[in-house]
């Protein structure tokens, strides 16, 4: 069984009378990198903050490493974190930043500054002033930052806003190089569906404090590609009759009243009269194909209604 | 803790706050010993003579008439005017405390290193650890200045001039009490200084006033005890035992309290 890093459980932050997060469950494994999902205002920073300690809980309760209150607060060495824009003294310069907080967390191996900034591609300008740095290289050492200390969880927010197209291809590989290398386990949160699905591997889909789905990405993948879609009131019989007088096994029942079939040789108008033949009652046969945008878009449609 | 302090310490003296600071401290005693008297900053505050409250003068020219023996004293009426170390002390603060709040850092620290009680009581010991050592730097500064530029005649022994420096201490800690405490509520830069900037002679005028229009004890007996600058004057000429504990005993409770408001503000405060 795979190491749980962080679960919340019923996790809620309310503001007076509202409802920044309404108990959200989540749960990221080792080795994960997890997408947090949704648009601005979602409740995606604020399910951060109260992660790594910035804010408290109203109600629910959230483990860091299967550790609880007072003892996850221990843990946080074994965090790195990038929480809203990344904010350092301008004043110093990106080495004599990253230096404060060596001095902070304890770090005397002091190479691991060249190594965090040569991850970020900042090496040549160790020495610029921060307040010089334009908003992707503060991006950049944000995530510097967050890697201080080999964490064996790090925590993004938004971390490409203000980056261009070529820093966030690099970026996207600096995420998958740290996963695949280092072992570290990454929550990503983006409201850019596309950056975030090119790299995560498990994904959570929240929209106005609320958490609409969890889900993998091969699943997420089988939600949105081409498929043909039967609503039918009995899914049971149209699984057996696909099964032994189609030969089509490559399909999923969705819920009680809808069956995604995802075997390209399948025809609609085969499909329709054989499952007529067999008194199987249809109420819509269609294609279906969503991109990642309109997925989101169906999910929270879904949940508002 | 000490992974903080190593830290800060590093930031501080690549900053030029610091420098500012220790530079206005230098210049302060530079001036009182070159004219050899005093200089205050703000609001001249009322003092005590006998029973009755009147308004502030130097002690050169009030309390002693021999004038071999004033000479002497000329550290220690620095010293009394050492409500002027109020405004290097909110710089001190602010160079602690409030860059954390201005450049947003502290969500760095409280999210990777310790826990918002331990940050607490971190930044509350450094300002006062600090402050404590400013004030010292001050006063022996000024000693060492005035020993070198105007001699033995002006200069009195320096166990006098440490053994006032530990009596005005705690009144002063407790006006650095003060300024975590306003550093905690404001957490804005312009909102702290535009209202720590001005607060102790605001006070002074304000209080003042109130007493003038209604004579009140209560009022007269913080005036005569415990108002800041009269405090300073009677603890820096070695005042009576009694005094000296009321003062001590003021000064932890203003820290006392000053640092439970501030952690009850902290701890509610959400971090951006």
């Amino acid at each position: 069984m795979r190491e749980i890093v962080l679960q919340t459980k019923q996790l809620t932050k309310r503001y007076r009378s509202f409802t920044a997060l309404d108990h959200a469950d989540m749960t990221v494994y080792r080795g994960d990198i997890y997408g947090l999902i949704g648009r601005n205002g979602a409740g995606k920073t604020t399910m951060m903050k109260l992660v790594t300690g910035l804010t408290e809980q109203t109600e629910g309760e959230y483990s860091i490493f299967g550790k609880t209150g007072s003892a996850a607060e221990k843990e946080k060495r074994r965090i790195g974190c990038l929480i809203e824009n990344p904010a350092f003294f301008g004043g110093l310069s990106a080495y004599q930043n990253l230096r404060y907080y060596c001095y902070q967390k304890g770090i005397t191996d002091l190479k691991q500054i060249d190594e965090a900034l040569e991850l970020v591609q900042l090496t040549d300008v160790r020495n610029k002033k921060f307040r010089k740095f334009s908003l992707g290289m503060k991006q950049r050492l944000g995530i510097a930052f967050a890697v201080l200390d080999n964490p064996d969880l790090i925590i993004l927010d938004e971390p490409i806003n203000g980056l261009d197209p070529i820093g966030i291809s690099e970026l996207r590989d600096t995420f998958r190089k740290l996963s695949q290398e280092r072992g570290i386990t990454l929550i990503i949160s983006s409201h850019i569906l596309s950056e975030l699905y090119a790299v995560a591997n498990r994904f959570l889909f929240i929209d106005k404090g609320k958490v609409l789905k969890e889900v993998t990405k091969q699943e997420l993948d089988l939600e949105c590609s081409r498929c043909l879609v039967v609503k039918t009131d009995d899914t049971k019989k149209t699984a057996t009759i696909l099964e032994s007088m189609l030969n089509i096994t490559d399909y999923k029942v969705v819920d009680i009243g809808e069956i995604r079939i995802y075997d390209e040789s399948a025809k609609p108008d085969i499909l329709n009269k054989v499952l007529i033949q067999n008194d199987v009652s249809i109420s819509g046969i269609y294609e279906s194909g969503v991109s990642l945008e309109d997925y989101f878009k169906q999910l929270v449609g879904e949940v508002r209604s | 803790m000490i992974n903080l302090m190593k830290a800060d310490l590093y930031r501080i003296f690549r900053g030029v706050g610091i420098y500012i600071a220790i530079a206005l401290v230098m210049i302060m005693s530079v001036a009182s010993v070159v004219m050899k008297e005093p200089g205050y900053i703000g609001n001249a505050s009322v003092t005590y003579e006998g029973d009755t409250i009147v308004e502030a003068s130097g002690f050169l020219s009030d309390e002693s008439s021999d004038e071999s023996e004033e000479n002497k004293l000329l550290v220690r009426s620095i010293m009394a005017a050492n409500i002027n170390l109020y405004y290097p002390l909110i710089l001190v603060v602010f160079i602690i405390l409030m860059s954390d709040f201005s450049n947003k850092t502290l969500k760095n620290t409280l999210t990777s290193a310790v826990s918002k009680r331990k940050y607490f009581a971190y930044k509350l010991l450094m300002s006062l650890g600090c402050s404590a050592v400013f004030i010292i730097f001050s006063n022996l500064f000024a000693y060492i200045l005035n020993y070198i530029k105007n001699g033995s005649e002006y200069t009195e022994p320096i166990t006098n001039i440490l053994k006032a420096t530990a009596l005005q201490m705690p009144m002063l800690l407790g006006i650095v009490g003060f300024l975590v405490f306003m550093g905690f509520l404001t957490r804005k830069t312009a909102v702290y200084n535009a209202t720590a900037i001005p607060f102790v002679m605001l006070f002074q005028i304000i209080i003042g006033a109130i007493y003038r229009l209604s004579e009140s004890k209560l009022i007269e007996k913080f005036l005569m005890h415990f108002e800041l600058q009269t405090a300073l004057d009677r603890l820096a000429y070695f005042p009576e035992s009694q005094y000296c504990l009321q003062c001590l005993c003021f000064g932890v409770v203003e820290i006392a309290v000053f640092a439970l408001l501030s952690w009850v503000i902290f701890k509610k405060t959400e971090v951006k």
